[in-house]
């Protein structure tokens, strides 16, 4: 029975359904609905199923393949978790974009074609949008006008390169593209992937949308977008050399950014961009561990992002605050929130020791693939970046975050308490499924794409990470005074499109708006009068144009009686407008119209 | 307390480099991770360095006032 059912479809059903139903049964439908896509993704053979036939093309939106099995599993689990996060809110328009985006990235993970690849993220873009929209935060509007933006203009590039690749190739099948990067169908592509990936210069997007969605409709947004960028990486470009440098760079990029902000959120965002980084590298090395790391690193991403989400959201619902230093201004420091908030402290802390690579925690084996793969392959530059990377994100994530959070004290602190039940239950399963993969290694291993032997566990490497923990905490310890969080805004490459836009909008309403103005006036005004006063009769006033253009170019001499002749002319407009000339006069000039048609017509082209 | 987490470090590079360096239990990619206490001591590099080029990127170039674009 189920043979036939796409697991992107069950989604979209339920989101259509969702605004016809009752409270009870929307919040049941969004938990549950994601599950059921789950086990059709987990259940389904692996294999290609439900082609058919487009305008000449084959079709083929569900392919399901350990690579595809293992993104749509982690995106339908985190799509549940994150309905449970969200059971106590009831917002029925975000409730259906959430089901919307958790179809659009089923759909993109799924499918074996470029042309289905293409609608699906489109439709993720649209509901990702929404869900900014509708954030109800300060700045949802406007950021979810230019998160739409950018995405329909990434949306654009790919198209534009899978319409290419399909005129050059005559295929549309969606599988690794590395070795046609000398066209430009490739390249664009690419950059459309990059887009999603929130690669610099084109992911300043993430850090402005993601803080501006509700602390619900955030959660998913970690998740869809990005990861299904990555997953399209790996399926389309694995070993694509420039995704190592640019994967680094990201590491690196987003650690630093980082380190200025001030709200907890975007903080944690700006770490998105340096997580992808690592699976970014990992596509660009393209061999197995490396391939098996990007993906692994993207699952538990997945969760640890959302975890952390999760908690700093509850604490911006409980106390409606964010930003560091409003929750870190000293006040009330005989009870820091952590002491009001104790789960909720701990439960983020499992998800920053998951993101820092701790031993026992997911990032430890999945970040570990990705950087002994960059070892492996001798790229050392890269692997120093990436090390670096890891020590700048427990310094942020894991300390400088936290401590400011739930350790200094806040005015807010005193009235806070934890969150309601839902949420905490959410950040609990998200939190095993942090430890699980830490702990059991080979649990992991069994959903990758490629077998995997590698073995986290050694004496060596677990003393590596713990040198680089310790001694990262060492150099927090030593700066402590001098990190005070404050609050300021950080220059990103939206500044061009976000100023830009301002002096797009100045130029259209001052200088753009008095020439239309002009122009209306000459177009609409003078124009029309002006033919109308000739078409009084023509005949005389072409004579005037005739005299007026004898005068022009007339001698000394000959000025004055022309000029006198014009006058006369112009009094006497229109005059008499009738000619009574022969009728063979028209006839003549008929024959010599036609005769030039004639001859337009069979001059050869 | 503090004294505690001081004995932890030095415990944690001390175990680094016998580890690593004497019983040559790793597998070395590259030839800076043979340097005696190299993760421990490029931990304590990255978060210097961070720490200072992003506060020097912030006062020079990207910091504005959080209403900038308002």
């Amino acid at each position: 029975m189920i043979e036939w059912l796409h697991p992107a479809l069950l989604p979209l059903a339920a989101a259509a359904l969702l605004p016809a139903l009752p409270s009870g049964a929307r919040k049941a439908l969004t938990v549950a609905v994601p599950l059921a896509a789950l086990a059709l993704c987990a259940a389904g053979p692996h294999g290609t199923r439900g082609g058919f036939e487009f305008f000449g093309h084959e079709l083929s939106p569900w392919r399901n393949d350990g690579l595809s099995a293992l993104f749509a599993c982690v995106f339908a689990l985190i799509g549940s978790i994150g309905a449970v996060y969200a059971l106590h809110e009831d917002r029925p328009a975000e409730q259906s974009a959430g089901l919307v985006y958790l179809g659009g990235a089923l759909g993109v993970t799924l499918a074996g074609d470029l042309l289905t690849l293409f609608v699906f993220w489109e439709l993720m873009a649209l509901a990702a949008a929404a869900i900014v929209f509708i954030g109800g935060r300060p700045g949802s509007a406007g950021a979810g006008m230019r998160y739409l933006m950018m995405h329909l203009f990434g949306g654009v590039l790919l198209l534009s390169g899978i319409l290419l690749r399909a005129a050059q190739t005559g295929s549309l099948a969606f599988g690794p593209m590395t070795a046609d990067l000398g066209s430009p169908a490739a390249w664009l592509i690419m950059a459309g992937f990059l887009l999603n990936a929130a690669a610099p210069p084109l992911g300043a997007w993430l850090p402005d949308a993601y803080p501006r969605a509700s602390v619900t409709g955030a959660i998913l947004m970690t998740a869809y977008t990005t990861k299904s960028a990555v997953y399209a990486l790996i399926r389309g470009f694995p070993g694509a050399e420039p995704l190592i440098w640019l994967g680094a760079v990201m590491t690196v990029y987003g650690v630093i950014y980082a380190m200025l902000e001030n709200d907890a959120r975007r903080l944690l965002s700006y770490h998105i961009i340096s997580q992808v980084g690592y699976m970014v590298c990992g596509a660009g090395i393209g061999t197995q561990l490396a391939l098996n790391g990007a993906s692994a690193h993207a699952a538990a991403h997945i969760l640890y992002k959302g975890l952390l989400f999760m908690a700093a959201g509850a604490v911006l619902h409980v106390t409606g605050k964010s930003r560091l230093s409003e929750l870190s201004d000293g006040k009330g420091a005989e009870v820091p929130l952590w002491r009001k908030m104790p789960a909720t402290a701990a439960l983020y802390l499992a998800g920053a020791a998951a993101i820092s690579s701790f031993p026992l925690f997911s990032g430890f084996v999945s970040k570990a693939m990705t950087v002994s793969a960059a070892g492996e392959a001798g790229a050392a530059l890269p692997y120093l970046m990436l090390t670096l990377a890891a020590a700048g994100t427990f310094l942020s994530v894991g300390l400088k975050l936290p401590y400011n959070m739930f350790f200094r004290g806040s005015a807010a602190a005193p009235k806070a308490k934890e969150p309601p039940a839902n949420m905490l239950a959410a950040m609990a399963l998200a939190a095993a499924l942090c430890l699980l993969p830490g702990l059991f290694p080979g649990v992991l291993y069994s959903v990758l794409p490629f077998p995997s032997g590698y073995q986290p566990y050694t004496a060596a490497h677990v003393v590596a990470a713990l040198g680089t923990l310790g001694f990262t905490a060492l150099g927090f310890a030593i700066f402590l005074p001098r990190l005070s969080p404050s609050p300021s805004l950080s220059l990103d490459t939206d500044w061009f499109y976000r100023r830009g836009a301002d002096a797009l909008m100045r130029f259209l309403r001052g200088t753009f708006a008095r020439r239309a103005e002009a122009a209306r006036r000459f177009f609409f005004g003078r124009l029309p009068a002006g033919v109308a006063r000739a078409a009084e009769n023509p005949r005389a006033f072409l004579g005037i144009a005739a005299l007026g253009a004898r005068l022009y170019f007339s001698t000394a001499a000959a000025e004055p009686g022309l000029r006198a002749r014009l006058e006369a002319a112009l009094k006497d407009y229109p005059g008499d407008a009738y000619s009574y000339r022969p009728v063979g006069n028209t006839a003549m000039w008929a024959i010599l119209f036609l005769l030039g048609y004639l001859v337009l017509y069979y001059l050869p082209d | 307390m503090r004294a505690a987490l001081r004995l932890s470090l030095l415990f944690i590079i001390l175990a680094e480099v016998a580890v690593v360096h004497y019983l040559h239990l790793g597998h070395p990619y590259f030839w800076f991770e043979k340097l005696p206490g190299f993760s421990s001591l490029y931990g304590l590099l990255s978060c210097v360095a961070i720490i200072l080029f992003s506060k020097w990127l912030g006062k020079s170039f990207v910091s504005r006032p959080e209403d900038y674009y308002d």
